[in-house]
């Protein structure tokens, strides 16, 4: 036997009971969540209640999609099909099934038609505002607090609420009106009229009907000022490239100096301290002469001073630093830009 | 557990149900610290990426989309809290060296009496990026193109690093078997 297998049979199917206490602190841990997660989900129960379009259907169908967006999750919200007439039948379907509120979990199945009436608009413009009606305006105040595994759900709730609007025009009066609105959105008319209307959309547009991280296209060295990708106005970049830092960066404590090659154990890496959790990360370091000397999207890799590409060591000098990130509570990326000295001696 | 099973007791997790998430735990859990102790430095931190690892599981148990095993699934998560865990606490340095160290004797252990836990022991006391490497690649079966996206590194030094693990782990184990 050699090493691999020896290690593959020792370890690769190991087996040890955890002590007990880790269940303990572990169901002290859910507890908490949990009462903030119940907290949520009568919130939003009472948002439902509290919309006076839509009615017994949507509320029916709301909590139906709940269950079932929990199973399939978000991929639904990707794929983007829209086919109108799919859709008419497909939803008709769904309000036949949804009528029995006994046939809730069986709706399961209907997957497929679900996928269509949920994401009737691929997401071409992330700059899309998108004016909401009244009620609704009112649900975004009422769902600020909630935390973010439940907005994923709300998101959900949210457009699906709005379907059933748009295609039974016959049934509700005032779904004129609100069709007006949803094709204003859809064909991108932010009017003088819309404007409050868009202030209160931006936070749930961004929030919820999109992906916590958009990689863009742009190189990472031009200065995105920051959130502006997703807001309803474009901010061209007429500056070009810039190293200039504009906003906070108080979730990252960059050291800028680092001694890799000086043997004594300190300083060796070049290190950026996370105080919250990353959901992305990328770190370009170019020499003084805007050579790639190394990169990474993973905090594990540290730079010791080598250049990646040649195996060599980095000469002492200035290196420019160019970091994108974006912790959990963060809404976009972030861009530092900044030096890194890197010193052979202390 | 049938695959049945689990998935009644994912249902019943994802309303929040704490019998099932108890149930579930009691049914992973022994599988699951045995990941968290290969992959960490001691016991004590083991414990800690276990609880972190579920709490994830259970908050995340509504994007299990059911295709393919919810053990390998689990496991996924304790891994990736594993290499959150020691990226935090910045234990484990990668050194990009792409130099190639020197091939391995292939030694037969077959002869040597050395217990599940002693392997273990030698496995703690590595460096965690060594160690990460050994798991990921021999144990996981992840090839070194997969190592190198998960832990941001160069499919070489995924590489070198392997072949660096592996000298040290044969030397500390011929160590044992003395």
């Amino acid at each position: 036997m050699n090493l691999d297998e020896l290690l593959k049979q020792e370890l690769g199917e190991l087996k040890v009971d955890p002590p007990s206490e880790v269940w303990n602190s572990l169901s002290n841990n859910l507890n908490s969540s949990t009462v903030q997660a119940s907290h949520a989900s009568k919130q939003v129960s009472g948002a439902i209640k509290g919309g006076t379009i839509g009615g017994k259907i949507i509320t029916v169908a709301a909590i139906a999609v709940t269950t079932i967006a929990a199973i399939t999750g978000y991929q639904l919200l990707t794929n983007a099909k829209a086919d109108s007439t799919q859709l008419v039948s497909s939803s008709s379907e769904l309000t036949q099934d949804l009528s029995e509120p006994s046939e809730w979990v069986e709706a399961s199945p209907k997957v497929d038609a679900l996928e269509e009436l949920i994401a009737p608009e691929p997401e071409t413009n992330t700059t899309k505002p998108q004016p909401q009606p009244e009620q609704q305006k009112q649900r975004i105040v009422e769902t600020k607090t909630i935390r973010p595994v439940e907005q994923e759900r709300i998101a959900v709730i949210d457009e699906i609420v709005e379907e059933p609007q748009t295609i039974n025009t016959d049934a509700e009066p005032d779904t004129d009106a609100l069709q007006q609105t949803t094709n204003a959105s859809s064909t991108e008319s932010s009017t003088a009229g819309s404007n409050s209307t868009v202030e209160l959309a931006k936070p749930i547009g961004k929030d919820t009907s999109q992906p916590a991280y958009q990689p863009s296209d742009e190189p990472i060295l031009t200065t995105e000022s920051n959130d502006s990708t997703n807001k309803g106005i474009s901010i061209s970049n007429e500056g070009g490239i810039s190293l200039q830092n504009t906003s906070d960066f108080s979730e990252i404590n960059v050291a800028n100096v680092f001694t890799p090659f000086n043997n004594d154990g300190i300083n060796d890496f070049f290190v950026i301290e996370c105080k919250e959790e990353l959901v992305f990360y990328e770190v370009k370091i170019l020499d003084g002469f805007g050579k790639l000397v190394f990169e990474s999207s993973h905090k594990n890799n540290v730079w010791d001073g080598i250049n990646m590409y040649n195996g060599t060591r980095c000469e002492e000098g200035n290196y420019i630093l160019a970091f994108r990130y974006q912790t959990k509570s963060m809404q976009t990326a972030k861009v530092y830009n900044g030096t890194i000295l890197l010193r052979l001696k202390d | 557990m049938t695959k049945e099973q689990d998935q009644k007791l994912i249902h019943q997790c994802i309303k929040g149900d704490r019998k099932a998430q108890k149930a579930l735990y009691d049914a992973y859990a022994s599988t699951m610290f045995g990941v968290c102790l290969r992959y960490s430095n001691s016991g004590e931190e083991a414990k800690d990426i276990l609880q972190e690892g579920f709490i994830k599981v259970f908050t995340k148990i509504d994007q299990f989309n059911g295709s393919g095993a919810f053990e390998g699934w689990m496991k996924r998560i304790f891994i990736n809290c594993a290499l959150e865990y020691y990226r935090i606490n910045k234990v484990h340095m990668y050194h990009a060296d792409t130099m190639e160290a020197e091939s391995n004797p292939h030694h037969d252990f077959t002869l040597e009496k050395i217990s599940r836990k002693e392997i273990l022991d030698v496995m703690n006391k590595m460096a965690a990026g060594y160690r990460t490497v050994l798991n990921l690649y021999i144990i996981e079966g992840y090839s070194h193109g997969e190592i190198g996206e998960m832990l941001g590194i160069s499919e070489g030094t995924s590489k070198s690093q392997l072949s660096r693990a592996r000298a040290i782990l044969q030397e500390e184990l011929l160590k044992l078997a003395k």
